[in-house]
């Protein structure tokens, strides 16, 4: 029997690929993430951009860091949203290593925050990868002076009234906490004096301002038992200065007898979780 | 030949255990560690303080005292005291024996 003629053809095929999507990857950054009280802190999102077109038909690398409350189109806030031109450097021809730096300040909201890397080319094709992390709660308060002067007191007399603003230059709602000592913590003092000492109980606080010595309330001697101020301290807010976030507690003292000369006390708040 | 592949599984789950172990637990929504507290300085200077007895010793701290017979003697008391505002405001001392 004759065998079959099988017959095969071959025909070149060409295909002119002009133009690839550049591609997004490996998307990170540290988390979670602890802010600095007031102040900012840089977060760096990095990624990789790849295009086979070759590096330099990457036209920009932009990223959003925004909190989960809000849309990556959000307009930028301190509080919710940032955006950024990443830097970017060639590995190799068509491959970048890109860094965004975030500065994001110590109010920015607690929670799920995502980076959203983009990338352009000159043929305005983009691809965007998104990668999430978490800024933690950060409770942190400051005060607007260093120290509490009571000037010259006669012995069994009352202070004027001093003032001290307490700020929060964390990202939460607080209440403060504060506690008083002499020389040593917990020593259940006020201050240390040339002779003798004061007693915690003889440096009070009241949140209104002109309240009478007896009706104020003594300073705990005891950091294990501060004295609680429910004082509800917002957050700063976009738009607001960092003074903005804070809240007053007034101050005097009574001198008794058995102290004399020169006395020095410490006094500490504590930045607690609102109740 | 059974023997050496319940070796492998043994090692196997050595191995996966071992990594349950190391791994850390993922990350949960957590307070960060930065609390931050202030302290600051107080202070206060005491005027007009009271003056303060800080002791009184009787003739030496003698244990008694043996009158003259028919006289007298003279008894000293010796007295400390301590004023803050120095000794000059101190414009007199009552006593009494």
């Amino acid at each position: 029997m004759a065998a079959t003629p099988y017959q095969n053809v071959t025909i070149p095929s060409n295909i002119s690929v002009t133009n690839t999507a550049p591609i997004v990857s490996n998307v990170a950054l540290p988390s979670p993430i602890n802010l600095l009280a007031g102040t900012t802190t840089q977060v760096n999102c990095t990624a990789q951009v790849i295009d086979d077109n070759g590096v330099s038909d990457l036209n920009i690398t932009n990223a959003t860091l925004h909190h989960s409350s809000v849309a990556p189109t959000a307009p930028d806030s301190n509080e919710t949203k940032y955006s950024v031109v990443c830097s970017c450097y060639g590995m190799d021809n068509i491959t970048s290593n890109c860094t965004c730096s975030f500065d994001v300040w110590y109010y920015a909201n607690n929670g799920t925050w995502y980076c959203n890397v983009t990338v352009v080319d000159d043929s305005s094709e983009s691809d965007t990868v998104v990668n999430s992390t978490i800024i933690n709660t950060l409770r942190a308060v400051n005060v607007t002076r260093t120290s509490l002067d009571y000037g010259d007191l006669p012995t069994g007399n009352t202070s004027q009234e001093l003032n001290i603003t307490l700020i929060n230059i964390g990202n939460t709602i607080i209440d403060i906490s504060a506690f008083a000592y002499g020389s040593a913590m917990d020593d259940g003092l006020a201050m240390v004096c040339d002779g003798g000492s004061i007693d915690a109980t003889y440096e009070r606080y009241d949140y209104s301002s002109g309240t009478e010595y007896a009706l104020m309330t003594s300073v705990s001697g005891n950091s294990a038992a501060p004295s609680q101020m429910d004082l509800d301290i917002g957050k700063r807010e976009d738009g607001e200065e960092m003074g903005d976030a804070s809240s007053m507690v007034y101050w005097k003292l009574q001198i008794p007898v058995g102290a004399g000369g020169v006395c020095n006390g410490t006094l500490t708040f504590i930045a607690e979780a609102d109740t | 030949m059974r023997y050496a592949s319940h070796i492998l599984l043994l090692l196997i789950l050595a191995i996966i255990g071992s990594l349950l172990i190391l791994t850390p637990f993922s990350s949960s929504y957590t307070h960060g560690p930065n609390y931050e507290n202030v302290t600051i300085d107080t202070t206060v200077n005491v005027t007009e303080s009271k003056p303060v007895i800080m002791s009184i010793i009787i003739q030496d701290a003698a244990a008694s005292i043996t009158l003259n017979a028919g006289g007298n003697i003279t008894v000293y008391c010796n007295v400390t005291i301590r004023d803050y505002n120095g000794g000059d405001p101190i414009s007199e001392c009552d006593y009494t024996v």
